[in-house]
């Protein structure tokens, strides 16, 4: 989502957020965190290309997010859609697939 | 794999998939194409997408496809599906993330030859007044209880305040005002989202477009709706912005769950829904009635606009230039109707997503001057292209639940646009055949290219040959404004 909106990259964080997301599953929970991201980036022009994620389970998940604060968004990213979602558990960790409403 | 074998072609502009192609079909799907548009709908997934909302419940008679039909999230664009009441369900994704978006048609007593000295001075004028693209902000902002009074009265709200005339209702679908709506069940978000936002285009396939009557098909009903040859017309194209996405998005993600408590299987999850007259199905249908008036709000805002943008650019320089409306249409939207199947009235949820309303002459729900010609459609090409006024007909009653196609349908994605098309050399290519371009991207101009879009001239033939809506002129444009 961040290469959509044409961040500049090496750029010291000037955005700092906590966002929490919960989803009666893995998949509604993905759907559900990455549209609170774009719902922060539209209402206060900020952009995240970092994260930590300090809880997370197949309901609920807190996570730090790092960006910058250009005032307004390059995005025209609508929303994280269900459409075709996937979610897939590799050996080590998950690989997701999410068809974006641009 | 679905391939062109599984269709059975019932008419000559007719195909249908038979419940038996899929064992969770519920009904046949239907799709209106000729033998190139049935080739570009099975060049995406789209008629996937048609087979996938014949398994909803409650879904009568077919899922219809109509020739612009192209893929969407979860129910194709370009598509029909009623669902039987009270046991059939309401869908978020069959209406869409754009709530209401629509078209309205404006018509000038003016001609392109009094105009064209000025329309440089009147695009310029436009694209000050009517702001465009990404989380553009309106000229006014709301406070709380005055977009709760536009949630609950739409273009209503907007005459109160002399936005709109009384002849501006008359032609708008439903009025401008959906019945059902309740704020209680928008959310914080939806509420934030819309509240500078009455009055902009948006970004997208959005649009106004001063255009010039080109060809008139029915000089009768033409005249009647004020549409004469040479005569300079303005679209509006958008729906609800962010507010209409949001609630979309809030009762895709709250369906979810929805749909494991009925025990509702699907073939995607995009396609959520809750029986119509449940707390749940309900619920939704209150929230986008809002939306619905909330975007026929943002049009007659911005046809309010663009007539002070006219008298601001013509008054005093030529005479007849007052812009009034021919009609405003819905695409993107569910309505509780009732339709004659099989020798019975029944009451429905009509799901038209990329789809028009198209109620034929005697329809009760038109206003006395419209009942006898059916109810206008408006059928916008893509950029620098045409642009079609048509009229509801008998044969949509009987065939398509009173509904048509909606404009030329996609035929390349916007990625794939942007990677072949540079939007500043589209712009004088226009330029060079006559059309002023106004557009804050080029690359969201790029998006929109004409070679993105299937030939409208075509969809538009088909609907007319099959009797499922009447062509009465054709528009072509002179000016476009875009996000």
């Amino acid at each position: 989502m961040t290469s959509l909106c044409q961040l500049e990259s090496g750029k010291e964080a000037s955005a700092v957020r906590d966002f929490e997301a919960e989803g009666i599953d893995r998949k509604t929970l993905l759907v559900n965190w990455l549209n609170e991201i774009l719902y922060a980036e539209q209402t206060c022009g900020e952009i995240y290309d970092r994260f930590r994620i300090s809880e997370a389970s197949d309901n609920r998940l807190h996570a730090r997010l790092y960006g910058q604060a250009p005032g307004t968004t390059a995005s025209h990213i609508k929303a994280a859609t269900f459409h075709d979602l996937e979610v897939r558990k590799t050996a080590e960790e998950f690989e997701a697939t999410v068809v974006l409403d641009v | 794999m679905l391939n062109k074998h599984n269709l059975v072609r019932v008419a000559e502009y007719v195909w249908e998939i038979p419940p038996t192609f899929r064992e969770d079909m519920r009904v046949p799907a239907r799709l209106y194409a000729d033998e190139d548009l049935l080739d570009a709908a099975l060049s995406d997934n789209s008629i996937v997408q048609l087979v996938n909302t014949a398994t909803l419940p409650g879904v009568i008679q077919h899922a219809i496809a109509m020739p612009d039909i192209h893929q969407g999230y979860g129910f194709p664009i370009g598509g029909v599906v009623a669902t039987r009441l009270p046991e059939g369900v309401i869908s978020p994704g069959g209406v869409g993330y754009d709530i209401n978006c629509g078209v309205r048609l404006l018509i000038s007593g003016a001609t392109v030859e009094e105009i064209k000295p000025h329309l440089e001075e009147i695009a310029s004028s436009l694209y000050a007044n009517c702001p465009s693209g990404v989380g553009c902000r309106g000229h006014l902002r709301l406070t709380n209880s005055e977009l709760v009074r536009v949630l609950h009265e739409g273009s209503r709200w907007m005459l109160e305040k002399g936005y709109a005339s009384l002849e501006d209702l008359d032609r708008t679908e439903e009025f401008g005002r959906m019945s059902g709506a309740d704020s209680a069940f928008v959310s914080n978000r939806a509420h934030e989202r819309g509240r500078d936002q009455l009055g902009t285009l948006g970004a997208g396939n959005h649009f106004l477009e001063v255009d010039k009557v080109a060809e008139i098909y029915d000089e009768a009903i033409a005249a009647h709706l004020g549409i004469y040859s040479g005569n300079v017309a303005v679209q509006i194209h958008c729906g609800s912005r962010g507010l209409g996405h949001q609630i979309c998005e809030d009762f895709v993600s709250r369906f979810q769950e929805t749909v494991r408590n009925y025990g509702i299987t699907l073939p995607d999850r995009e396609l959520v829904c809750a029986p119509f007259d449940s707390k749940e199905g309900q619920e939704y249908f209150h929230a986008m009635a809002c939306a619905a008036n909330f975007a026929f709000a943002n049009r007659q805002l911005l046809a309010h606009m663009i007539r002070r943008s006219f008298e601001e650019i013509l008054a005093g320089r030529i005479k007849g230039f007052e812009l009034r409306q021919v009609y405003d249409i819905a695409h993107n939207m569910a309505k509780v109707e009732e339709h004659e199947i099989d020798g019975g009235s029944v009451r429905v949820c009509v799901h038209r997503k990329g789809s028009t309303r198209a109620f034929g002459p005697q329809s009760a729900v038109l206003p006395d001057d419209l009942r006898e010609i059916g109810q206008p459609v408006l059928i916008p090409g893509s950029m620098g292209t045409a642009s079609y006024v048509l009229t509801g007909t008998a044969g949509a009653m009987q065939q398509t639940f009173g509904s048509t196609c909606h404009g030329a349908g996609r035929v390349m994605s916007r990625a794939r646009a942007k990677r072949i098309v540079r939007g500043s050399e589209l712009r004088q290519q226009l330029r060079d055949r006559g059309i002023l371009i106004c557009a804050g991207s080029m690359s969201g101009l790029a998006e929109e290219a004409p070679l993105a879009y299937k030939d409208v001239s075509r969809v538009v033939d088909v609907v007319h040959r099959v009797g499922i809506a009447k062509k009465i002129a054709r528009l072509e444009p002179i000016a476009v404004i875009k996000g």
